[in-house]
């Protein structure tokens, strides 16, 4: 049971003794990183508990089928998307919802989708297990549309909800379900990982990942390299070590890219920001982007503690007004220029 | 696999699984048919993981075997082909080959080792006819509730004890309830929640029997079967509690006022119009030789109507849904309906009443509104 899962042990554990008491909590989340194996540890969950459970792995959503639903359905306009509610079930009891559209955004009608589902009984069996992925996605109304679901499970539903942060949630799912923390794994664990994996460019993907199998193992590292540069040069230019200018290029090619989500672009901003942070304080410590060392170091002398903070804060700031799907680069040269002190 | 197939058939029995396909696009396979040539017979089921439907009809079967190809492009093509046999033969790519006069076409399939397996039918708690059944559902399913915020059980409860057949729904402000007997009286008792979308199917297919012909009724833990004799349907039951109908039935309602259907029923209808649009809110007056439906709305105006009726009771105004009483109106076929009612506050009841032999019993309590 859970074979080929690396970390987490002590949830894996609990899994475990739930399928040998057969008892299991009609509502569970798992909160933790992206990548670090939440839905990945659901789906094994399902795979120990409903009979045929070889189809379930189909529903990964970082496979490249899956991944190509996904992306079909950005382009789908609004209202076919709410006609059609996103959800896969390639095993007819385990049903999987996932973010949905260019925002990647749980909705209501999927919500309701769920409910709607939940109430048919099993195909096999007693059970049918529902996995929100990113229940941290849904915005409030649809949250709240899950509430009633959450209260009054029909008896054959287990739920299984992921978040990277439990206390993003509406209290109310959160008082609902039992929780689950996920950690990041160690790096011994990550090598484990990536050896079963036979991983190319082992230490960097490792190094990167944060302790996240899952991004060490989807890594595009050329991809990577590109974005982590243009936001290396930000941060340059933002900290007055490099004229605006400098950023220019850079503004104008994300700007150029549409389809090219900025979340990804400040997820490497916080990375860098961590790095700088610890740079400051245990200047030998290791850091996630140890190859950018020297260049990180030469910034953070540059500036305060109090200037990354400020930083981390207007980056946060940025992810949120992001739902609400604002202009991308006019977000950024703004960040720059306030950092610069303007 | 090769066979040969009437169109005709072909055509009648894609049309009758379309119901069932899966329309979302992120399960393939659920959109395809799967085809298997046995003997004498082609088979065609569908699913859509929470219906499945198989239906077969003979064929002239050259190689057995199976495969699955897009239900709904296969009868669209099918559909505008001459009338004639058609030749369907499967490639080693999944590909099927199609030949009928002088039409070829290949249509990309899929592997049927991906299309669900449906559930094996256990043995038969009943046997209902296809009129029956097919009534029952259309005198109960409008009641199922649509709204989102509601309690809601989508589907009917089905009930056989004691020699009869019942059907109850209900959406929490109205509630349908047939009863009938069943012919051959079996002692199984069997209760079920029979999904909204499952009791559509079961219309569609009872329309394509006889008088005569009956349903096979089977159940296990989480299915139902409804055998139509070569059509089988499937549906996986609904969990929930439905409410305990017997306290909604009213037993003190002694007023009764008997109208004619088709007066009160227009009657309604035009006054309905100038119901708040929202509540569809009008009142209906009882009293003795006659009642009085009206409406008013601040925005739209006000309207009403007499319809005679021979009422004995007291003097009563009771608020109710316009649409709740049109749906019942609509579904009866007596040409006398009778309200029978206990004060202002209580739950009315609707009955056909007729002359003829009423075949069954249809009682239909609706709550009242206050206005």
């Amino acid at each position: 049971m859970f074979e080929n899962f690396w970390g987490n042990a002590h949830v894996v554990r609990a899994l475990r003794q739930m399928v040998a008491s057969g008892r299991i909590p009609q509502t569970l989340l798992f909160a933790g990183p992206e990548g670090v194996g939440k839905a990945t540890l659901a789906r094994r969950f399902g795979q120990a508990l409903l009979p045929h459970p070889e189809r379930i792995e189909n529903d990964d959503l970082s496979t490249p089928g899956r991944r190509a639903d996904l992306l079909d359905r950005e382009k789908l306009p609004a209202d076919k998307r709410n006609d059609d509610p996103l959800l896969f079930a390639s095993h007819p009891d385990f049903v999987t919802f996932p973010p949905d559209g260019p925002l990647r955004q749980l909705s209501i009608p999927q919500m309701r989708l769920l409910k709607e589902r939940a109430s048919f009984k099993p195909d096999v069996g007693s059970r049918r297990i529902f996995l929100i992925d990113h229940i941290d996605r849904a915005n409030e109304q649809a949250a709240n549309s899950l509430l009633k679901t959450l209260e009054e499970p029909p008896d054959h539903m287990n739920l299984i909800m992921t978040a990277e942060n439990a206390y993003d949630l509406l209290p109310t799912i959160r008082s609902r379900s039992i929780l689950f923390s996920f950690s990041p794994l160690s790096n011994a664990d990550m090598r484990a990982f990536a050896a079963s994996r036979s991983l190319a460019d082992t230490e960097r993907r490792i190094g990167l990942s944060g302790g996240c199998p899952g991004i060490a193992a989807t890594l595009d590292l050329a991809i990577y390299d590109k974005r982590r540069s243009a936001m290396h040069v930000l941060l340059k230019v933002a900290a007055g070590a490099s004229p605006f200018g400098a950023w220019m290029p850079f503004s104008e090619s994300i700007a150029r890219s549409k389809n090219e989500k900025l979340e990804l672009y400040l997820k490497l901003l916080y990375e860098l920001l961590r790095d700088m942070m610890v740079l400051r304080t245990l200047p030998h410590a290791e850091i996630r982007n140890g190859d950018l060392r020297r260049e990180l170091s030469a910034i953070a002398e540059r500036v305060s503690g109090h200037w990354i903070a400020r930083a981390v804060k207007q980056v946060d700031e940025i992810a949120e007004l992001l739902r609400r799907n604002i202009q991308k680069t006019i977000a950024l040269d703004n960040l720059i220029l306030e950092l610069r002190g303007f | 696999m090769e066979f040969t197939v009437g169109k005709l058939d072909l055509v009648r029995e894609l049309s009758l699984t379309q119901g069932v396909v899966e329309k979302k696009s992120t399960i393939p396979i659920l959109a395809n048919i799967l085809l298997e040539a046995h003997g004498d017979r082609l088979t065609l089921t569908a699913t859509d993981l929470e219906l499945g439907i198989r239906c077969s009809c003979p064929a002239r079967v050259k190689k057995e075997g199976a495969g699955t190809v897009p239900a709904r492009r296969l009868l669209d093509y099918v559909r505008l082909l001459p009338e004639a046999d058609i030749t369907i033969k499967f490639l080693e790519n999944h590909w099927a080959n199609l030949t009928c006069g002088r039409s070829r076409t290949k249509m990309a399939g899929m592997s049927r080792e991906s299309f669900p397996e449906l559930p094996v039918m256990p043995e038969a708690v009943a046997q209902i006819p296809y009129k029956q059944l097919s009534s029952m559902i259309s005198r109960t399913v409008f009641a199922i509730s649509m709204e989102e915020s509601r309690f809601t059980l989508n589907g009917a409860l089905l009930v056989l004890q004691d020699g009869a057949i019942t059907m109850v729904s209900t959406d929490g402000h109205r509630l349908a309830y047939i009863q009938n007997v069943l012919a051959d009286g079996d002692a199984h008792s069997f209760r079920a929640l029979v999904p909204r979308k499952a009791m559509g199917e079961i219309v569609k297919l009872a329309d394509e029997g006889t008088a005569d012909d009956k349903v096979s009724l089977a159940g296990d833990d989480n299915h139902l079967f409804f055998k139509f004799g070569e059509r089988l349907l499937i549906t996986r039951k609904l969990t929930g509690n439905f409410p305990d109908y017997e306290r909604v039935l009213p037993k003190e309602n002694t007023h009764i006022a008997t109208l004619a259907k088709l007066e009160i029923r227009s009657a309604i209808e035009r006054v309905a119009q100038f119901a708040d649009e929202r509540s569809k809110a009008i009142r209906v007056q009882f009293s003795p030789g006659e009642v009085r439906v009206f409406s008013s709305s601040v925005e739209t105006g006000e309207s009403e109507e007499n319809v005679p009726s021979e009422y004995k009771g007291p003097e009563l105004e009771i608020g109710f849904n316009a649409q709740y009483l049109l749906d019942f109106l609509r579904a009866i076929s007596q040409d006398q309906v009778a309200f029978a009612l206990k004060d202002e506050k209580s739950a009315g009841e609707l009955q056909p009443a007729s002359t003829e032999s009423i075949n069954g019993h249809y009682r239909y309590v609706v709550m009242p509104m206050r206005i």
